[in-house]
């Protein structure tokens, strides 16, 4: 499989070192306006080409799949030319800015007859993963309700460099600060929810006062009989991510962060022995992700960016074997995009509140 | 003359926009960030603070107004490798971009020791401008890499417009305000311990004061167009010889332990082998060619700066280190 990287910043070196682990990738070129970027990216990763016209390296280098890791403003349009050029996409998170963006981008993919993945790897971490074989056994029962909460860290650089500068790209983004990395936490929820939805809510506030953003969001959806809440916070510490889903036979809990798959289930025995019972049915899911992730550290099997590295295997897979629809469901990224609108319609409701 | 200093708000620029006002025959224009803490320079004779950032090229034309000597000064110190490329690499394309038919006749850039390859150097040898510059870039950290980087645009930019470039390579810059435990004496793990490596190698050390001042010699000697200088102080101590400097003063480096360098060096081999076996998972943080970067034995020469730019750093290695270590200890009092 032929591959290529447009944008080659922070994510695009991620990309390039999963890719380096993927036995059928080849990367044959990388591509970014600014040439010291290119350069230095395909010399670190001994990619034989680099470029900063994306149209002459779709041209010269033919790749099959090309890996879009552009800000957010720019994916639509590099995508669609991209897909215009025969080629399949993965598109990083949040995918595009907007609902009518990300249904013309799938639109285009279906009638070129190729692919369009959104980067939401995590789906391909292990405790996903375990969740997707543990619900194909009919252990979860129907879905009642979803809940996903998403830490946001704003100690890093990243932070710094937007809450320091006004006019970085983040505050362009109608969704400002979530739109950019709430998509994961979305992600989760997506599969249980149909578009379009029937009910979006959202809450949101400054909790930090740093003045430039707001850094805490919650949000409730209705999706026919199943509902769900997403939690952003930059305040809570530890920083951590996980989606719990409630069924009709079982709770199942994902820890993202510390890869962790564990569930609780019903019995019939009696109050005081279900409860010895439950607690060592928890110890062992414990003991058991304890010895499975040293396994996965050692063994290299798992990674932070493990899920990334998964996906580009499904989506080159499904390429290869000419599958209709990329291993991220094209319903998951259009719920996903059109609960970013109700984030995006909300800031814009609160600066117009704040002009008023 | 006008000069622009870049990076005027870090520990070397602000000593270096204050000895260029001292002159009195100057007019510098100091590239501060929007937002920066300017006190260390605001009000100084002769100095104008221009807000800008070389990552917004619409500021540079600003600052370049009528220079003919630009002091590049900015880099990125930590961050991830893009956050160093992009900030000290495309930061200074950018300023060199704007630089080509404007006023500037010479750039002097400042850049690092690091850019050297010690790997293949032999222990006692003598490290000087003919020192081979690393050419296994990606076995060396990303600051080093984006020194290189920064080095090779410089050279090839300054080569096409036909403007002077005179680079700059200090040492381990000392003095008060900074860390006083340089990296040059071990290596500190959070939460765990400081392995103390080695004894025997000498610090690189410069003092910021001498160290400005050579740079500020490099912007106006003559004849020396397309040079390299490397800046490190005389009687330069050992490694044994600061830690007993500094413990003294502060006592013992909490959980401190020695760790010989061909022990050291075995770590390293482990580390290189563990971070193979788990993909990535354990860092490359000790490998044995950085090893051999950091803490080879080897001896500084600085007589190419000292006759060329007639230069001699005033503030005396022993007495400087002790004024460091002096007021870091009265910083931590506080």
């Amino acid at each position: 499989m032929k591959v290529a990287v447009i944008g080659c910043g922070q994510i695009a070196s991620a990309h390039l070192g999963e890719l380096a682990l993927v036995k059928e990738a080849e990367v044959v070129a990388v591509c970014d306006i600014v040439p010291i970027l290119a350069d230095d990216l395909a010399e670190r990763f001994s990619v034989p080409h680099w470029y900063t016209d994306y149209g002459e390296m779709l041209d010269k280098a033919k790749p099959d799949v090309v890996h879009i890791t552009v800000p957010p403003t720019l994916q639509k349009r590099i995508a669609l030319e991209v897909i215009r050029k025969g080629c399949s996409v993965y598109i990083e998170k949040p995918f595009c800015l907007d609902l009518k963006e990300t249904l013309e981008v799938i639109e285009a993919a279906k009638a070129g007859n190729v692919l369009a993945c959104a980067g939401f790897f995590q789906m391909y971490d292990s405790a996903p993963l375990q969740f997707m074989r543990y619900r194909e056994e009919g252990r979860l029962g129907d879905v009642v309700h979803v809940e996903s909460y998403y830490g946001n860290d704003m100690g890093g650089s990243f932070a710094k460099a937007f809450l320091q500068n006004t006019d970085h790209w983040i505050h362009r983004l109608p969704g400002k600060l979530f739109q950019n990395v709430i998509s994961h936490a979305l992600a989760q929820a997506a599969p249980f929810f149909r578009s379009p939805l029937d009910k979006v809510t959202c809450l949101s506030i400054d909790r930090s006062g740093n003045g430039v953003l707001e850094d805490e969001l919650r949000i409730m959806i209705l999706s026919g009989d199943v509902t769900g809440y997403i939690t952003f916070s930059s305040s809570v510490k530890p920083v951590v991510q996980f989606a719990r889903i409630y069924g009709t036979k079982s709770i199942v809990e994902l820890d993202l962060g510390n890869h962790i798959f564990s569930f609780s289930d019903d019995t019939k025995l009696p109050g005081p022995l279900a409860r010895i019972r439950n607690a060592l049915v928890k110890g062992k899911q414990m003991t058991k992700a304890g010895f499975g992730n040293s396994r996965g550290f050692i063994t290299g099997k798992d990674r932070f960016f493990t899920g990334m590295g998964g996906l580009f295997s499904a989506l080159y897979k499904a390429v290869r074997n000419g599958d209709a629809e990329p291993p991220i469901p094209y319903n998951s990224v259009l719920v996903t995009a059109e609960i970013l609108d109700h984030i995006s319609d909300h800031c814009a409701s609160k600066v117009t509140g704040e002009r008023e | 003359m006008k000069v622009l200093v870049t990076g005027a708000r870090g520990f070397l620029g602000s000593e270096l926009v204050r000895q260029l006002s001292l002159l009195g025959n100057m007019d510098i224009n100091a590239l501060v960030r929007e937002g920066s803490d300017t006190s260390g320079i605001a009000g100084l004779e002769r100095v104008t603070l221009i807000k800008g950032d070389l990552m917004q090229p619409d500021t540079i034309p600003k600052a370049l107004d009528g220079v003919e000597v630009v002091y590049h000064l900015a880099a990125a110190g930590s961050g991830s490798h893009t956050d160093l490329i992009l900030n000290t690499v495309v930061g200074t394309d950018n300023l060199l971009k704007h630089i080509q038919g404007s006023s500037v006749k010479r750039v002097v850039l400042v850049s690092s020791f690091s850019v050297y390859g010690l790997k293949d150097v032999s222990p006692g040898a003598v490290v000087d401008e003919d020192t081979p510059v690393e050419n296994n870039l990606y076995l060396r950290d990303s600051y080093t890499v984006s020194k290189i980087r920064q080095e090779r645009i410089s050279i090839s930019r300054c080569a096409e417009m036909q403007v002077q470039l005179v680079i700059v390579r200090p040492g381990k810059i000392y003095g008060p305000a900074t860390n006083p435990i340089p990296p040059q004496l071990g290596l500190g793990i959070p939460g765990v311990c400081f392995l103390y490596v080695g004894g025997r190698s000498l610090i690189p050390f410069t003092h910021v004061s001498n160290c400005a001042e050579a740079i500020l010699l490099a912007g106006i000697a003559g004849g020396i167009e397309g040079e390299i200088f490397n800046i490190v102080d005389d009687l330069l101590i050992s490694q044994k010889k600061f830690l007993k400097m500094f413990e003294s003063e502060m006592g013992r480096i909490p959980r401190r332990v020695w760790i010989p360098l061909p022990l050291f060096k075995i770590m390293g081999r482990v580390f290189e082998l563990a971070h193979r076996i788990t993909k990535g998972n354990v860092p490359p943080v000790i490998t044995r060619y950085r090893i051999d970067n950091m803490y080879k034995y080897v001896h500084y020469d600085n007589s190419h700066a000292k006759v060329k730019l007639n230069w001699s750093p005033r503030v005396p290695m022993e007495s400087g280190v002790q004024e460091m270590i002096r007021y870091y200890k009265e910083s931590v009092g506080k």
